[in-house]
């Protein structure tokens, strides 16, 4: 079973942590200066909150979490066979975790990465997209 | 077990459905003129898509989707405990009728929302309908109006 990412751009990511905190009932997993991540049970949820990326308020990306490296795999090429746009990255570390992922985008720019987190890290990495 | 709710505006809703349709093969749910969602099972989502050609953000607003009235009630008992102002606003909108509540984040705002059942009509989010005639699907201010359609 994969999971629905969510990132936001947020104004505060420690005003933003109080309030995800309170809504979703648990503390962050990840807390760095200016990110911040949620792995919520229920809903089935990584929230993920960003300072200084964009608008407050805005998505930042959204994404599919799978299980491991060969689920990418396939994902991606499923959807390079039914024509959706996408762009593998290579094994990188991006928001304080190594990853495997693909990108697409919809019609309209909203990034989606389908990924799996190989391994946290204390740096941020690169950025996602 | 609850499932969380992205809403997107999208200025074309064809070729957003065509797309969703693909990135999780799954058919729409719930297919109307400007509106459609998607209720997919892996990852679980509640996807709705708004076609709303002069947005000015993608993002229309969150939510949880539970499945029940008396989850809905325990939430919103749950964040005023937590000192959330939940705001219960029960109607009929997108068309579905639904019991829900709205909370106000510093960014942004969700619903803690059931769906009771599917209605014909669009119906209206909010207490209070925005008066614009010009976007018929926008609605008003419980308790973020402009930043939220329902």
């Amino acid at each position: 079973m994969s999971r629905f990412q969510l990132s936001i751009n947020v104004a505060s990511v420690d005003a933003a942590v109080v309030f995800y905190e309170k809504l979703f009932g648990v503390p962050p997993a990840k807390h760095r200066p200016g990110y911040a991540n949620f792995v919520v049970a229920d809903p089935p949820m990584k929230l993920i909150v960003i300072e200084g990326e964009g608008a407050p308020a805005t998505i930042n990306h959204v994404g599919i979490e799978v299980a491991d490296t060969a689920a990418v795999v396939s994902e991606t090429k499923r959807i390079a066979d039914i024509g959706l746009p996408y762009k593998v990255d290579d094994t990188h570390t991006c928001c304080h975790a190594t990853q495997d992922k693909v990108w697409t985008e919809d019609p309209d720019g909203v990034p989606w990465e389908i990924y799996t987190v190989l391994a946290d890290t204390a740096e941020f990495g690169a950025r996602g997209h | 077990m609850s499932r969380v709710q992205l809403a997107l505006n999208v200025p074309d809703i064809d070729s957003a459905v065509d797309f969703y349709s693909k990135l999780f093969a799954t058919e729409p749910n719930k297919r109307k003129p400007g509106y459609a969602n998607f209720a997919i099972v892996d990852p679980p989502l509640k996807l709705v898509l708004f076609e709303k050609a002069g947005a000015d953000t993608r993002l229309n607003h969150l939510g949880v989707e539970v499945f029940s009235t008396d989850e809905v009630v325990a939430h919103q008992a749950r964040l005023i405990r937590e000192g959330i102002d939940a705001v219960e606003e029960n109607g009929t909108c997108c068309f579905a009728k639904q019991d829900k509540v709205w909370v106000d984040g510093p960014d942004g705002s969700w619903e803690v929302y059931t769906v009771l059942e599917d209605t014909d009509d669009f119906g209206v989010s909010s207490a209070k309908v925005d008066d614009q005639t010009d976007d018929s699907l926008c609605c008003a201010s419980v308790p973020q109006a402009e930043a939220r359609c329902c």
